[in-house]
């Protein structure tokens, strides 16, 4: 999954334009509108922190549980969207806790899948930019490096990183609080 | 895998599948109404008509989303015949929903801006494709909707034309409706699922459970999400979960140090 460290980043929405134009024609920048920005993260602003959401891939997907069509799939590294199949009945966006998908009209993709031009509304969210070579666009433009493609391998670093400090506390023996022998 | 003749081009394309699909697959452009692919081929429309000939197939005009490809087929979906039927097929359509902006706008990539043929007063935006139908009945399992009255007065209702107490408000009936017949219509926390001239539901939205916005309805959330664990199903709008998702984001395992 691709994720964000709120304490790095500035609130700046590049990652925003970004993933809009890395999912639009390759010459959309001139022609973008507010109908066709349609990025898959969100940044989003709060007294207390700036950071981008975006989808979790999770495993368990909640969204794809409850898709009538099998639109949304749970593929290896992530949960794959097929457009076409979608008949926009938003469950997985209700489903969502993470509130990082949406269902919204398509014009972008009208001439891809549906050369007929009828009207098309289908699931959004993060898909990795698997299309692309280069990685997620977010992730290559941010200017503060604030947005992190979140692989099995840093994931098993963070859980060594994290057993370590929890064999440190012991051997300091609760210095800061934390699994103090002493209190107990 | 089956060997077929796309306008003189030969591609492979697998078993079973329709030409419609096999042509999609190629990158050929066939215009259809009521083809969706999350349900299968129904062959009301017509439009993707295309000239087919082969070793099984006798040289004619089909509806390519209900003919399967077979090895040797020769289709072309642009021949003069193919054009001519096509154009006609618009005209009739035109001349049932004259109004739709999107059949509009499709005919005239065909070539037809006018119709010969008008139903006056009749008129409606309703091409009876039965998308809506049978999204509601295959894929949503409620069956608000359905097709009732035969010839020209056959007509997408509710049962009796009364406001549906099976439907569940989601609105997947107007997301793949082609023409913008049916319509959801949200305001002052209700929704209303109207056809037209014909109101098939309408509810009263559940609130935001973090800042009263409207956002679902009882039914929706009592009947589409029972694949999610008890509890997990929750009334909260898209911002109030991503500013949540946001205010624990720094919580996250600290991989960043």
């Amino acid at each position: 999954m691709v994720i964000a460290d709120p304490g790095r980043c500035i609130g700046c929405r590049t990652c925003e334009l970004a993933c809009a134009l890395a999912h639009s024609a390759p010459d959309a920048l001139a022609t973008l509108s507010p109908a066709s920005f349609i990025p898959r993260l969100k940044v989003v602003k709060t007294a207390k922190v700036s950071t981008p959401v975006q989808c979790r891939q999770c495993d368990d997907a909640p969204c794809a549980a409850v898709c009538p069509t099998g639109t949304l799939v749970k593929g290896d590294h992530s949960v794959e969207v097929i457009p076409s199949q979608c008949i926009g009945c938003k469950s997985c966006m209700i489903a969502c806790s993470f509130g990082v998908i949406e269902v919204l009209p398509c014009e972008l993709m009208v001439s891809d899948h549906h050369p007929s031009g009828r009207t098309h509304v289908e699931a959004v969210k993060c898909d990795l930019c698997e299309s692309r070579g280069a990685g997620p666009a977010c992730v290559e433009v941010c200017p503060t490096k604030a947005i992190y493609v979140v692989d099995s391998a840093v994931l098993a670093t963070a859980a060594l990183k994290r057993r370590e400090h929890s064999a440190a506390m012991l051997v300091i023996g609760g210095s800061d609080g934390y699994m103090s022998h002493a209190d107990a | 895998m089956t060997t077929i003749t796309l306008n003189g081009q030969t591609h492979e394309v697998p078993e079973g599948m329709t030409v419609l699909e096999a042509a999609r697959l190629a990158r050929v452009e066939i215009p259809t109404l009521c083809h969706h692919e999350a349900l299968g081929s129904y062959g009301a429309c017509r439009v993707c008509v295309v000239e087919a000939e082969g070793p099984a197939q006798r040289r004619g005009l089909v509806a390519s989303c209900t003919l399967p490809v077979s090895e040797g087929l020769v289709v072309l979906t642009d021949s003069p015949d193919v054009q001519r039927t096509r154009k006609v097929l618009f005209e009739l359509l035109l001349g049932r929903s004259p109004d739709s902006e999107s059949l509009r706008a499709m005919a005239k990539r065909y070539g037809v801006e006018f119709t010969r043929f008008g139903l006056g007063a009749q008129h409606d935006l309703c091409v009876r494709c039965g998308l809506c139908v049978r999204t509601c009945k295959e894929k949503i399992g409620a069956a608000a909707i359905s097709f009732a009255g035969r010839g020209q007065g056959r007509n997408v209702t509710t049962e009796f034309g009364a406001l549906s107490e099976l439907c569940i408000g989601c609105g997947s009936c107007a997301a793949v409706c082609p023409t913008g017949m049916i319509r959801v219509e949200d305001g002052g926390g209700e929704r209303a699922i109207v056809r037209q001239d014909l109101t098939i539901a309408r509810f009263a939205l559940l609130m935001c459970t973090s800042c009263c916005a409207p956002v679902i309805t009882q039914k929706f959330m009592d009947q589409r999400l029972q694949a999610l664990p008890e509890g997990q199903a929750e009334v909260l709008c898209l911002d109030c979960k991503r500013q949540r998702t946001a205010a624990t984001a720094g919580s996250f395992p600290n991989i960043w140090s």
